[in-house]
């Protein structure tokens, strides 16, 4: 017993010295470091997102390092830091590495994506008394906590496809009918139960309404009830994946509607090419747009602010990357006003009392930490001629609706 | 009653897919007696190498095919020569199948980094051509994969019963110590029975990849699809993969259209836990050693 | 059985101390380790002593997080102890339930088919939490934060896990000492030889069962108070089956503390030395479980007694 023990503890003893060993070392550079720090899935399952939303806070850090020669704050040049690390979509991890980096001091902190990873995050933060913005963790829960240091840059889940049915209601002649379909996750779920309700609300007839699991392989049941009810819209809050699962089958199946809404899956590149001519007219929702007309006060305005990203990056320019941007925005414009970039209070006041103009729009939030439904809701996209186009609201439109969409039948 | 049709012709065309899928496992885990947890990353990595020929090369993916199938046959073999069987000789039961949930975690991780876990799919000219039987809609890609499978699984069973090698990997399932008594090198056996389950995962990864989206984490449902197949119809025997897919097939649409699409995954599951307290072999029982 | 105690509590005082000198994520890793380990240990109840493998233990440990997380009007108002208490032994008490209800149907089969059986269950548990509304797993479900105002958040769960894993040791420690363990060995070694000669396998392996389920399900209590905000898919997950297995493997099936040192290496590996590889942290892992399948098939306890035994012979053969 006595040699397991002792083994044991050797064991215990190494690996901490281990540890200390590993611990990063912060050299000496240029200029002093702002350090944003967080966790981002750079593995698992979110992984491509995360990717995306990694090389927005990057590029914006990259921008005011090597073009503008720092950020000044309070008479003193600053280099941006952005220190993230892989939290591997495992929530567990993601704290466990996140209590590193408070340990190590970080004050300012970025978001991980989805609401499971952000949420228990957020509560280390809030304890710790320093601010979270987060471009990616939008369930209802995070923000109905009652805590003060968190925010992010869309508004709530239930709210947040608002704009989508109100994009309905302009479209002439008005559609009648609607098929609402969400996945089962934290925030699909209370964003397609938010639709359903705003669509009766404006006086629209939801005829059915499907719950899916995340993993799915077929969604058959969706398209029998698209041919019997022949409803004018499909409107899916669903992943990425069962986003392209349902536009597949219906697309093969030739189940015609009038429109196809989904709100994640027509940004990425490989969405529209694998549907090809068939991803014509497909709307969605989009945070975020390259071609958004908007002054911003690093890059000048949002079109400058792509081209320097299409020029420093390969992975493609999609919504994450805007609203990660406008994160560190945020920041930048807070830590100015502030001119301390340590007083974490005067920084949280800073960013609840926020509104400026920014590449990725006004940025101003709700008392709760979440964005303005109104002024931060999102716009509504559509795939034409193989691009996406802003079609909703009306001060961001680049071009008319395609209503109603060809049917597959007679592509 | 044409809904009820109609879900039935979907569930037998997805439950070919799903058969497709789970022929390689079958054979590896009747003749082998080994649970390959690797099974999804060989059906996930012919999607990745189709997704490749087609976009990368400009070559469709079914020429592609028997060239991923040998990729998928090269690897496994050398895979199960090299890896497995060291670790087999060690004794402890479990230490194949840990192997091979190691060698996923690898590949499953090497994918992700190549290929980046966007979703992807392959839409060759014909991907969304439509077939119609009166009140019936059929997706073409999805019948001629049925078919293609078909072929595949019959040639397998051929393969099986009539070829040398067929007869020899059936011997040696049955009993390795009289196989190797007839001089049969078992260990050589094992790495080619390996290999050509692997293949044919890798075949059927190409005909995935051109009906249904991927990302590499897909890669534990295909191996989880596969045992529910196998315990379902049968072990072992090419027959059993396709009855216990079709059957898989049917269950899944079924119970989306009249139960709830969100119940799918877990009817799927409780199946497979009724069958293995039930009857494990499956519906056609084991196909080399005596059922219970 | 006296003097292993007194220094397993040795052991334990001197990790208690840590938190006092560790800084606040050394203690999570600590805490990690703590988890992991005691995870480990519950599943090597019975994948250990009996030879069954559940590649499904991930269901115990939901079951144990949404059982304290929904059982929350029983212990929210009350004091931290009792919170503790209560929100740990209500995950018990569910997933021994959940056990006992499954037990005789599973732990019939045997080898492979016991092994996707517990696969299967935690598949169906996973999918009914996410499909029914009323386990709330798919919206997902907070849990106060239960540490005494005061205490340091992470030191109060390190402190806990590090109590819960010394009960588990205990337990096993007893296990392995009395006519349960025995009879495990038993099965581990030829079940039906040990039918024939009389011992109860049935009933022995039920018991296995439903004290590993009760174990792991505490665990999962503690992983959700420590995470705060549960989902199905954080804690009905595959990998955490897996993880328990490796540990156990990494560290050595021939002894209680083998699953305990193979959570520790491993935490060490993944938490610390490859926290700053963002890519490749999975591949790594997977690499690992093949070597140590292949070279070191004892574990990690088995190469230094090896290793040890080598030099006893080297020096007494020069």
């Amino acid at each position: 017993m006595s040699i397991s023990i002792t083994r044991r503890r050797s064991l215990e003893l190494i690996g901490a010295a281990g540890a200390v060993a590993v611990a990063p070392r912060v050299g000496a550079q240029a200029l002093p470091a702002i350090t944003f720090g967080g966790t981002i899935p750079f593995s698992g399952r979110w992984a491509e997102i995360g990717q995306s939303v990694h090389a927005g806070y990057t590029t914006v850090a990259k921008y005011v390092n090597e073009v503008l020669g720092g950020l000044e704050v309070g008479g003193r040049r600053y280099r941006l830091d952005i220190k993230m690390v892989d939290d591997a979509s495992d929530p567990q991890r993601g704290i466990t590495l996140l209590q590193r980096q408070l340990d190590d001091g970080v004050s300012l902190f970025l978001g991980t994506y989805s609401t499971p990873m952000v949420l228990p995050q957020a509560a280390m933060t809030e304890r710790a008394r320093r601010p979270m913005v987060q471009a990616s963790g939008g369930g209802d829960a995070i923000f109905t906590q009652g805590y003060r240091y968190i925010f992010g840059m869309y508004p709530r889940a239930s709210r947040s496809a608002f704009p989508a049915v109100d994009s309905m209601t302009v479209l002439n002649p008005r559609p009648q009918s609607f098929i609402v379909v969400y996945t089962n996750d934290p925030f699909s779920k209370p964003q397609g139960l938010g639709v359903m309700a705003r669509l009766r609300e404006r006086g629209f007839n939801v005829v059915d309404s499907f719950e899916l699991p995340f993993q799915l392989q077929d969604i058959s049941a969706v398209l029998t009830a698209v041919r019997d009810k022949k409803p004018d819209v499909v409107m899916c809050l669903t992943s990425d994946q069962n986003s392209l699962l349902i536009a597949r089958q219906m697309a093969q199946n030739r189940a015609d509607v009038k429109m196809l809404f989904t709100s994640l899956g027509p940004q990425t590149p490989s969405f529209r090419q694998g549907l090809g001519k068939f991803a014509e007219g497909i709307s969605c929702i989009s945070t975020w747009s390259p071609s958004f007309p908007y002054k911003d006060p690093i890059f000048g305005t949002t079109q400058k602010f792509a081209e320097y990203y299409q020029a420093n990056n390969t992975v493609p320019l999609i919504y994450h990357q805007g609203t990660a941007a406008g994160c560190i925005v945020a920041y930048t414009s807070v830590l100015r006003a502030v001119g301390k970039i340590d007083d974490t209070e005067a920084i949280r006041d800073g960013l609840a009392r926020i509104d400026i103009e920014s590449l990725y729009g006004r940025i101003k939030f709700t008392p709760e930490g979440d964005g303005d439904p109104v002024l931060m809701g999102s716009a509504v996209t559509q795939v034409q001629g193989g691009d996406l186009k802003v079609i909703f609201p009306a001060a961001l439109k680049e071009a008319n609706p395609i209503w109603p969409m060809t049917a597959w039948s007679q592509r | 009653m044409s809904t009820f049709i109609q879900t039935v012709v979907n569930g037998v065309l997805f439950g070919g897919i799903l058969s497709i899928a789970a022929v390689g496992f079958s054979l590896i885990f009747g003749v082998m007696n080994v649970i390959n947890l690797a099974h999804g990353v060989f059906v996930i990595g012919g999607a990745y190498a189709a997704l490749v020929a087609w976009s990368t090369l400009g070559i469709d993916p079914l020429l592609a095919l028997p060239v991923i199938m040998a990729l998928g046959y090269v690897l496994g073999s050398q895979f199960q020569r090299h890896v497995m069987q060291p670790a087999v000789r060690r004794g402890n039961p479990v230490a194949a199948l840990l192997v091979t949930f190691g060698f996923a975690l690898v590949v499953v991780n090497l994918l992700t980094v190549w290929f980046s876990s966007a979703v992807r799919n392959i839409s060759p000219s014909y991907a969304f051509v439509n077939l119609r039987l009166g009140d019936l809609s059929i997706d073409a890609v999805r019948l001629v994969c049925f078919g293609i499978g078909l072929v595949m699984i019959a040639a397998l069973s051929l393969f099986m019963r009539r070829s040398r090698l067929g007869r020899v990997i059936r011997a040696t399932a049955q009993s390795e110590l009289g196989a190797r008594l007839c001089g049969v090198d078992s260990k050589g056996v094992y790495a080619a029975t390996f290999g050509v389950g692997s293949a044919f995962g890798a075949a059927s990864g190409v005909l995935i990849g051109m009906m249904l989206p991927f990302t590499p984490a897909e890669e534990t449902l295909w191996t989880v699809y596969a045992f529910i197949v196998v315990t379902l119809g049968g072990v072992g025997s090419p027959a059993g993969a396709m009855l216990g897919g079709v059957l898989m097939g049917v269950a899944a649409t079924l119970t989306q259209t009249y139960l709830g699409a969100v119940y799918t995954n877990m009817v799927m599951f409780l199946i497979l836990l009724l069958m293995l307290l039930v009857r494990p072999h499956g519906i056609l029982g084991s196909a080399f050693r005596a059922s219970r | 059985m006296l003097r292993p105690l007194l220094l397993l509590l040795a052991a334990t005082v001197l990790l208690a101390l840590l938190p006092l000198v560790l800084g606040p994520f050394h203690v999570r890793v600590g805490l990690s380790m703590f988890l992991s380990a005691g995870l480990a240990l519950s599943w090597y109840i019975l994948g250990g002593f009996a030879a069954y493998y559940s590649f499904g233990h991930t269901v115990f440990i939901g079951i144990g997080a949404f059982a304290a997380a929904l059982s929350r009007d029983l212990w929210v108002s009350g004091h931290w102890a009792g919170q503790l208490l209560l929100g740990v032994g209500s995950a018990a008490c569910v997933s021994a339930a959940v056990a006992a209800l499954i037990a005789w149907p599973i732990l019939r089969l045997r080898g492979h088919y016991f092994t996707i059986a517990m696969l299967a269950v935690a598949l169906v548990c996973a999918e009914a939490v996410s499909a029914f509304p009323v386990f709330q797993g798919a919206m997902g479900v907070s849990l106060p934060n239960i540490a005494p105002p005061g205490m340091r958040v992470e030191r109060f769960y390190y402190w806990a896990a590090l109590a819960l894993l010394l009960v588990t040791v205990v337990i096993a420690m007893l296990i392995a000492r009395a006519r349960l363990g025995y009879g495990l060995y038993a099965i581990r070694e030829d079940e039906d030889a040990a039918m024939m000669l009389g011992v109860p396998t049935t009933r022995l392996k039920i018991t296995a069962f439903i004290i590993s389920a009760a174990l792991t399900g505490s665990f999962g209590a503690l992983y959700a108070f420590n995470l705060g905000y549960i989902t199905t898919d954080s804690v009905f997950r595959g990998a955490l089956s897996l993880e328990m297995i490796v540990h156990a493997l990494v560290g050595g099936m021939g002894s209680i503390f083998g699953p305990i040192i193979g959570a520790v290496a491993m935490t060490a590996l993944t938490k610390v030395a490859l926290a700053d590889m963002l890519e490749y942290h999975l591949a790594i892992t997977g690499l690992v479980v093949i070597v140590v399948v292949i070279a070191a098939p004892e574990g990690l306890i088995g190469v230094v007694g090896r290793w040890r035994r080598n030099r006893r012979h080297r020096g007494r053969n020069p």
